[in-house]
């Protein structure tokens, strides 16, 4: 009998996606928000948010991730940030960047925020302008990252890899290395939300060359710069070298809810686009009820890794990788066990390695 | 704090748990348990050692086998780290202890 219930899964992090609008309109955005006047905001209830991230440390929470859309286009937000240090809660930041000033920056030291991750495309602003859709937001999103190491804030850069981008991974990784940005991420582009029409158009970095970045990375790349670089692809695709030694990110699908902006609750932001996912509302829904009871949850904990299927299903890391991104697996085929994107493209052109696959 | 409870003896024959999935790569090798989901990563050293439970050699057997290969090392360091080696191994159902046939 398979247990189900938050003694096996503790609540451990929650997502609050705090606007659905965003300020750029990047090329690949997966939850693709709207425009900051494109329509007025269902905003939730900051007292009805508050208290559901009280109700939800009594279910294990330890972490509150704050993204979007743009996080800092919610007003109250840092009403919410020192509730949330008043609380000791662990907080990240995902952000643009483009509203961090030298005063927000100083708000976000005083409530000892873990980590503000900034989307970074390349040191070319001309370049990460037109990734993200307007012009002159990569000279704010510097501007936040020395505001923000101004303050000694733990900073990272996210860089979202298109096939037109590779010859900025170098750079910038120098250019955090020189900012003291002591972490920076490459996230290739997935094909969800608007990330679906970078891959129709053929945007999108092949699995062969993803592969080759990574070995890159790791062998020439990483040893050059104090900043750590981290390849964001799953466990099953990376060296023996890096499974063994490197940190890995990886979703702990399992532990974590995403509360939209309207107050939504789903697996993750995910739920912004694939309204299937979404399980309620913070403002009618008792969060525990759903966490503990809820069939979307109830089958996720079922099926996930011991139900995955293709190439993720036959994987020997796939109680640790938990099938890499569900939301995207679910985006793409509107099935939650379904093989990650690039697993199963690596599978298909004999790109996986054989060591790594089972039955 | 007490010491766990030791599973595997100098004694013991040792050999691999069929049900085991066991890949080596060019740098080492995993152990995968496809129903718990216990992953191991071994070593080179590992790999050799894991390779020699094959039911007909005791724990002590294969000690002695790497004191004559690693002459240069501790012969108590061999013997300690060999031991919890097979504890770890034995403790998530990697190898398991057969009689003296290799059954």
């Amino acid at each position: 009998m398979i247990k189900v219930g938050s003694e096996e899964f503790p609540l451990t992090s929650l997502y609050l996606y705090l606007s659905e609008r965003c300020n750029l309109r990047c090329r690949h955005c997966w939850v693709a928000p709207h425009a900051p006047d494109d329509r007025d905001e269902q905003a939730m209830d900051l007292d009805v948010l508050m208290k559901t991230i009280a109700a939800a440390k009594a279910l294990g929470l330890g972490t509150v991730k704050l993204t979007g859309g743009e996080p800092f286009l919610r007003k109250d937000i840092i009403e919410l940030m020192k509730f949330l240090h008043g609380e000791g809660l662990c907080i990240d930041i995902e952000s643009n960047g483009t509203m961090i000033d030298r005063d927000m920056a100083i708000i976000i030291k005083e409530c000892e925020v873990r980590q503000v991750s900034i989307s970074l495309d390349g040191t070319k602003a001309a370049q990460h302008d037109k990734l993200r859709g307007i012009k002159g937001c990569h000279g704010k999103s510097v501007a936040a990252l020395n505001y923000l190491r101004a303050e000694k804030i733990n900073t990272q850069v996210i860089m979202s890899l298109y096939a037109e981008n590779i010859q900025q991974i170098e750079p910038l990784a120098a250019l955090c290395d020189d900012m003291g940005v002591p972490s920076f991420k490459i996230n290739p582009v997935m094909p969800t939300g608007r990330g679906e029409k970078v891959f129709q158009r053929r945007e999108n970095v092949d699995i062969e060359e993803l592969i080759r970045i990574d070995r890159w990375i790791e062998a020439e790349l990483s040893s050059k710069y104090q900043t750590d670089i981290y390849f964001c692809m799953p466990i099953g695709l990376k060296s023996l070298h890096a499974v063994i030694t490197n940190p890995i990110y990886e979703c702990h699908i399992l532990n974590i809810l995403g509360v939209l902006a309207d107050g939504t609750i789903s697996i993750c932001g995910i739920g912004q686009t694939e309204t299937d996912l979404n399980m309620g509302n913070i403002a009618m829904d008792d969060l525990a009820e759903i966490w503990h009871h809820h069939p979307i949850l109830q089958k996720l904990r079922i099926e996930t890794p011991s139900q995955l299927g293709g190439i993720c299903g036959r994987c020997i890391f796939k109680f640790r990788c938990l099938g890499s991104c569900r939301a995207c697996a679910y985006a793409v085929s509107g099935d939650l066990r379904s093989p990650f994107f690039m697993c199963d493209e690596a599978y298909e052109r004999n790109l996986f390695p054989a060591s790594r696959i089972y039955n | 704090m007490h010491d766990r409870a030791k599973i595997v003896a100098k004694d013991d024959f040792l050999k691999q748990n069929p049900e085991m999935v066991f890949r080596k790569e060019e740098e080492g090798a995993f152990l995968f348990d496809p129903h718990t989901g216990n992953l191991k990563y071994l070593n080179a050293n590992g790999v050799n050692i894991y390779e020699m439970c094959d039911g007909r050699k005791t724990v002590s057997d294969i000690i002695s086998f790497l004191m004559e290969l690693y002459p240069d090392m501790a012969v108590e360091k061999i013997a300690a780290d060999t031991e919890l080696f097979f504890e770890d191994l034995a403790s998530m159902q990697f190898v398991r202890k057969s009689d003296k046939s290799g059954l």
